[in-house]
Order: C-alpha cells, then sequence, then structure tokens
C-alpha cells in the first residue's frame, strides 16, 4: 500500500474512531435485549397487529418495537393492507344503502304527506347546477390538504353568504322549509368538520394561539345545535315527531372529545412530571432514558419542586454496580444527584482520579478540551471534591473558550457553558453574541415541509429537522441570553405545542415530557397575546364562528315557510 | 448460533452498514442491538444453514432493514441522508477524543467527505473502518464477493484522497495521532 494510501486509511479510521461503540457494554446490551425477549414473548396477535396499528394503541409498551413489528411475513402486511380499503369499501356500499334507503323513504313519507311542487323545482334546480356546485364543493376542499383551512373558510363564508340571500329569494317564493335549510347547512358542517377533525390538530403547521381543535368543534357544535325546528313545531307537523338522533349524539362526543383533548394539551399540569421524575426506577434505554431524566428532573428542581428522588438513587446505585457510564453519570449528575455519586462507595475514585489528572495535564499542555460526557461527569466530581488548583481551573477555563469559538454544535456549547460555571469562569456577555449566532445558525423554520418545524437541530445540517431534545437546549439558552435577532418566537412557541400535544386527553407524557417542559420554560419568552395576533392567527376560527352563525341565520330566514309546513 | 460470536463478528460492520441507510451511527448503534437480539431469539425461524456466514450475515441483514424501516417511519425521516453527527451522544463522541482543534477539524472534514461518497462506497468505508472488520465479514454482510468489497474501498480511497485537502495527505504516517487503536491482528489488509 502506498503512502498516500496509508494516510487516507489513518485518516478514515481517525475520523469514525468516535464512532467505534465499547464492545462490552453493547454486549450487555444485547444480552439484556435478549433476555426481555425470551421472559416476555410478545403474543401472536400483538405481533399481528403491530404490523399495521401504532404500538401505543395495542399496548406493546416494553415490548422491543423491532420483534414486534418485524415478525408478521409479508403475506400477512399483504392481507392487511388489502383487508384495509375492502373494509372501508364495505362501510362505504353499507352507508350508501342504508342513505339510499332512508331518501326513498323519506320521499315516500313527503309524498304522502303532502305534494310540493316547490321541491320539485329545487331539486331541479339543483339538477341543473350539479356541475357547478360539486366544482365549487372541490375547490374549496382542496386548500385544505394543502394545510390551508383559511382559504376554505374564506370562500366558505362567501358561498354562505349568497346561499343566504338566494335562501330569503326561496322562501319568500315558498321553495325553501327551514327543516331543509337546516338540514343542508347541518351536512355541510359536518362535512368541512371532519377533515379538519384530522387536519387541524398538532399537525397543523400555521402557528396558533389555540388549539386548532377549537375548529372542528365549532363546526362540529354549530351542527349539533341547528336550530332546524322546536318541538312544539315540530309536533303538529303530521307525521313528524320530535327525536334524538344518534349521529347529533356522535357528534356531540366527538366535539367535547376534541375539546377536552385541546383543554388537556394547552393546560400545563407539573404533576405529571413530578410523578415521572420521581417514578424513574428503570432506565430502558439506558443513557437515553437518563438524559430524560435529567432534564425533567432539572426542571422539577429548578422550579422549586423538591422531586423525591428515592427511586432515582436507588436506580443509579444498581447502575453503579455494573461500573461508571459517563453519559449515565453526567445525567444523574444535571438531574440533583451529583452527592450520591460523589460520595458513592462503587466508584474506583483512585482510578477516576488518575484519568482526571491524565486529563488536566493535556488541557495544560495545550490540548482542546474534551466537550464529551466522558470528562463532563469528571469535572463535576472533581469541582465538588475540591479537585482543581487554581492553575488547572485557568487553563481549563481558557480551553474552554477557546473550544466554544470552534463553532460547536448544540449539545457540546451548552456542556462547555455548563463546564465555565462550575469553573467559574463563565462571562455572559462575551458569550452572547456567539450564543445567538449559534441558534441562529440551529433553528430551523417553518417551511413548505409536511412536518410542523420552526424549533433547533442538534447541529447546523442541510435538511436536519427539528429536534426536542435540542429545543430544550435552545430555549435554555435564551432564557439565559435571550432570544436573538431572527428567530421568529411564534414558530418556536407553535413547534414546543405541537410536539407536547397528545391526541387524546390527559394521554401519559412519557414521550411528551421534553416539550412540555421546555413549553413551560419558553412561555416566558413567547410573544404576548394581542388583539392583533390573535385576530390574525385565528382568523379560521373567527371564519368558523361566522360560517355557523350565517347558517343559524340561513335557515332561521326560512322560518315562513315553516309556517306554511305546519299549517299544512 | 452463538450470540457472542455472532455479535463480534458482525456488530461494526452492521452498525456501519444500518449507518449507511441513512440514520445517525448512535441509533444505528440500537438498530443493530435490536437486530442481534431478535435474530438470537428468533434463530429457530432462520431459513439456511446456520453454520453458514452467508446465510447468517443475510438473516441480520434482512432483520437490520426491517428494523431500520420502522426506525425512519417512526421518526418521519424524509432526508434520509447520512449524518454522522446528528445525534449529540455521537457529537460528544466525536469531541472526546482530546484532539486539539486542527485535528478535531481535519477529523470532521475527513467525516464530511465520506458522507459524500456515493452510496455504495460509503457503505463499505463504514462497515470496515469503523472498527477494522475484515473484508470477509463485510462481503458476506452485503452479500456481494470480497472483489467487490476491495474495489469499492480502493475506489472510496481514491476519491477520499482527491476530497481531501492534498497536503495534508502528504503527511507521514509516522505523525499518527496516538490516539489512533492499533490495527486489530488478523484483520484484511485492503
Amino acid at each position: 500500500m502506498s503512502e498516500s494510501n496509508e494516510t487516507v486509511d489513518r485518516e478514515i479510521r481517525d475520523a469514525l474512531r468516535p464512532h467505534q461503540v465499547d464492545a462490552d457494554a453493547f454486549m450487555a446490551s444485547v444480552e439484556a435485549k435478549v433476555k426481555a425477549l425470551e421472559v416476555a414473548p410478545p403474543e401472536e396477535g400483538l405481533k399481528r397487529a403491530a404490523a399495521v396499528v401504532p404500538l401505543s394503541l395495542v399496548g406493546a409498551a416494553g415490548h422491543a418495537t423491532g420483534v414486534l413489528k418485524s415478525s408478521p411475513s409479508v403475506w400477512h402486511k399483504l392481507l392487511v393492507f388489502i383487508s384495509w380499503p375492502a373494509a372501508s369499501v364495505f362501510v362505504l356500499l353499507g352507508v350508501a344503502a342504508l342513505s339510499a334507503r332512508s331518501m326513498r323513504n323519506d320521499r315516500a313519507s313527503a309524498g304522502e304527506q303532502s305534494s310540493n311542487p316547490g321541491y320539485d323545482e329545487l331539486t331541479a334546480w339543483w339538477g341543473k347546477h350539479r356541475l357547478a356546485s360539486g366544482i365549487f364543493w372541490v375547490a374549496c376542499l382542496l386548500p385544505m390538504f394543502f394545510g390551508s383551512s383559511f382559504f376554505v373558510l374564506c370562500l366558505l363564508n362567501v358561498s354562505a353568504v349568497g346561499l343566504l340571500f338566494m335562501i330569503r329569494s326561496m322562501s319568500k317564493a315558498g321553495h325553501a322549509t327551514r327543516i331543509m335549510i337546516g338540514s343542508y347547512c347541518t351536512v355541510g358542517l359536518f362535512y368541512l368538520a371532519m377533515p379538519l377533525m384530522f387536519m387541524s390538530g398538532p399537525i397543523s403547521r400555521e402557528p396558533h394561539i389555540v388549539d386548532p381543535r377549537w375548529l372542528p368543534v365549532i363546526l362540529l357544535l354549530g351542527a349539533v345545535g341547528m336550530p332546524t325546528l322546536s318541538r312544539k313545531q315540530l309536533a303538529v307537523i303530521p307525521g313528524r315527531r320530535p327525536r334524538p338522533t344518534l349521529l347529533k349524539l356522535l357528534l356531540l362526543s366527538y366535539a367535547v372529545f376534541l375539546g377536552v383533548t385541546a383543554i388537556s394539551n394547552a393546560t400545563f399540569r407539573p404533576a405529571p412530571i413530578l410523578a415521572l421524575v420521581e417514578s424513574f426506577d428503570k432506565a430502558v434505554h439506558k443513557s437515553a432514558s437518563w438524559q430524560r431524566w435529567a432534564v425533567l428532573s432539572s426542571w422539577a428542581i429548578d422550579a422549586g419542586y423538591q422531586p423525591d428522588l428515592t427511586l432515582p438513587r436507588q436506580l443509579l446505585a444498581r447502575e453503579l454496580e455494573n461500573g461508571t457510564d459517563p453519559y449515565t453519570l453526567a445525567s444523574a449528575m444535571r438531574g440533583g444527584l451529583t452527592a450520591d455519586i460523589v460520595n458513592s462507595p462503587a466508584i474506583d475514585w483512585d482510578a477516576e482520579d488518575a484519568e482526571w489528572d491524565k486529563y488536566v495535564e493535556s488541557i495544560e499542555r495545550g490540548r482542546a478540551p474534551s466537550s464529551g460526557e466522558q470528562k463532563h461527569w469528571l469535572l463535576r466530581a472533581a469541582v465538588e471534591r475540591g479537585r482543581i488548583t487554581k492553575a488547572s481551573r485557568a487553563a481549563l477555563i481558557r480551553k474552554t473558550r477557546e473550544r466554544i469559538q470552534s463553532d460547536p454544535v448544540m449539545a457540546e456549547l451548552v456542556q462547555l457553558i455548563e463546564a465555565l460555571d462550575l469553573l467559574g469562569g463563565a462571562d455572559d456577555a462575551e458569550v452572547r453574541p456567539l450564543v445567538h449566532e449559534h441558534l441562529r445558525s440551529h433553528w430551523v423554520p417553518e417551511d413548505s415541509r409536511i412536518l410542523v418545524d420552526g424549533g433547533f437541530s442538534p447541529g447546523p445540517y442541510p435538511g436536519a429537522g427539528s429536534d426536542p431534545v435540542a429545543t430544550y437546549r435552545a430555549v435554555a439558552l435564551m432564557k439565559r441570553f435571550g432570544v436573538p435577532e431572527g428567530i421568529d418566537r411564534e414558530q418556536v412557541e407553535w413547534y414546543l405545542y405541537s410536539k407536547s400535544a397528545s391526541s387524546i386527553p390527559f394521554a401519559s407524557l412519557v414521550d411528551v415530557s421534553v416539550p412540555r417542559v421546555a413549553k413551560a420554560s419558553f412561555a416566558p419568552l413567547a410573544p404576548p397575546v394581542t388583539l392583533g395576533r390573535l385576530l390574525t392567527l385565528e382568523r379560521s376560527l373567527f371564519g368558523a364562528l361566522i360560517l355557523v352563525l350565517l347558517c343559524y341565520y340561513a335557515t332561521l330566514s326560512a322560518a315562513s315557510a315553516v309556517g306554511r309546513d305546519s299549517q299544512e | 448460533m452463538e450470540l457472542q460470536k455472532l455479535v463480534e463478528t458482525y456488530r461494526a460492520p452492521l452498525i456501519g452498514l444500518i449507518a449507511s441507510w441513512g440514520c445517525p451511527v448512535s441509533e444505528a448503534t440500537e438498530i443493530a442491538g435490536d437486530a442481534f437480539s431478535e435474530a438470537y431469539v428468533s434463530r429457530g425461524s432462520m431459513r439456511g444453514d446456520p453454520s453458514d456466514a452467508h446465510a447468517v450475515a443475510g438473516w441480520l441483514r434482512g432483520i437490520a432493514r426491517n428494523l431500520y424501516r420502522n426506525w425512519a417511519r417512526s421518526r418521519h425521516r424524509r432526508a434520509r441522508v447520512l449524518s454522522l453527527e446528528t445525534v449529540d451522544g455521537v457529537v460528544d463522541a466525536v469531541a472526546e477524543s482530546d484532539e486539539p482543534g486542527d485535528e478535531f477539524a481535519r477529523a470532521a472534514e475527513v467525516r464530511r467527505a465520506i458522507e459524500r461518497l456515493p452510496k455504495t462506497l460509503r457503505q463499505v468505508v463504514l462497515m470496515h473502518y469503523l472498527e477494522e472488520t475484515s473484508v470477509r465479514n463485510v462481503a458476506a454482510l452485503l452479500d456481494v464477493p470480497e472483489k467487490t468489497v476491495e474495489g469499492r474501498l480502493y475506489r472510496a480511497r481514491q476519491r477520499l484522497r482527491t476530497a481531501l485537502d492534498p497536503p495534508r495527505s502528504h503527511e507521514s504516517p509516522t505523525t499518527a495521532s496516538p490516539f489512533v487503536p492499533p490495527r486489530a491482528e488478523g484483520s484484511d489488509r485492503v
């Protein structure tokens, strides 16, 4: 091999060396996973369900995701993929058949009760303009699929005003009854609410002040409360009996469900977060679990909640029996267990002190300081145990400051600032411009992509999306150093809201705990709610409200025709 | 199928392979761990001879691919580009090596050059160089002949040499970082 080849060889090895895993730790991790799988193998039904249903819905927590998802054969998956459309078609056919039967019955009964030439004329009118109205409705619904519910509502409001004039003229001519108009409006509101139920939740990319679920709630409640006829009025119509409809009950239930979910998402409750902190007795994902716990625990401590760390303390003691994992220890220290580590007899302090001394010597010789967690816990321990000399402190501060200037990534910057704080060398005024520039380079503004953005990425990488943990760190930096110019706080706020929202009320916070805490931390930095912002960001909500009111007015405008119906 | 042997043989190339599909190395490590455990637990349903290295490697690769797809779906990753530094833990590890600033920057430059390699070349570089895995094991995991792997490594080195800063490429090997681990005994020279 030529010299240049060897050089390239060496450089590749140098570059990839940090990615090498600890062979023993990896083996131990695999053995633990094998043990977990052998002790509790997933049920066969669970495996099948996991192929197509989200794991959280099949109660698969605790099972290895891969084992669940990869177990079904190709044929099983194919069968499931085919069966879903088949089931949908079956349901649609059933609904169509029932609807046709219902319409036939209604027409028959209407024919028996009264022959209404106006109705025939109206039917003829709609038949004549079917294509135009179809195009109009498609044009209304299409923008929804591109995320612009406001545009849809504008169109619908314009059309509703037009409809209102038409209804009034038709009512005067005796063509439109209140039942007819009310029914059209009810169905229209329902069909408008349907896609919004799925599209205006936390996936909405436009920032909002209130949960977008209120939009379908307003439309659904509007449909449910449509003032068609009172019980008294219905009672005088031959063959008409007042009856609560199942559809209205379902719509009402779903509106309540969405509303409660929206309230649940908008309400920050520290109790569940504290419960997560205090009940941490198993690090399922090892250091990653500890990292998340550290975020929550440090927040709880900073907020003055004084969590009971008995269980995490016991877990740490068990972890220490298996050796010192630097990532775990650094997180445990951030989470408030520094004293437990420093006083732990399970740690071989002679060996750790020797390693720390060697590290400090290398710093004093001019090496760049480590930004890795491996040395960070040793730094914290050394500070706590008073093992840092004046000279080494000066060297560490000097080299850490130099390292901050070298454009570190998010986690590294936070860790370097932590190190300066520990060493007493932090100078916020000096670091602020760097931090601001760093935040700007890590911010991922909302764009035309499908997912909600507006948070921060772990590194300034092209194509990288926002990450909740990186955003939490960025929020911590912004709380200390201020929000730099160029960062849209509305987008950050909405990103955190969308990431911390659940699709069901009072859901488990395990997956959304970090963004929830970040959202609470960001609250003082969020832009204030002004009337202008409210009108701008919630224009869809007001549009929906206006639409419902217009529908009500249109329905009530046909009152004179009801009188005629009742007389007949 | 002995678990320890399986892990020792394919740990590094499997992590490299998964990373080359477009996932951060730390995530690739997790996925590889899941793949080993699942392969071992489900070894009874493996088709083929368990003593055949290619059969075992193919079985492992299939499981890893399924797990990776699940990961990609669950993370809604649209831009499946290789990012060696995306995850905080990895970044920490990168910076952990006590490298002086220029060496740190140089390593980052090499990693960026690796990221820019075509997929097939990047794949073998990650699989082979991560822990000096033998060409034979890399070939088994990719289910290609050893000569193919050697050829790809050769082309990858050529491209990297061209991409990297020429003055640095003339450095003597004797200036190698003392932190570079020694070449594993018995590993194939390429």
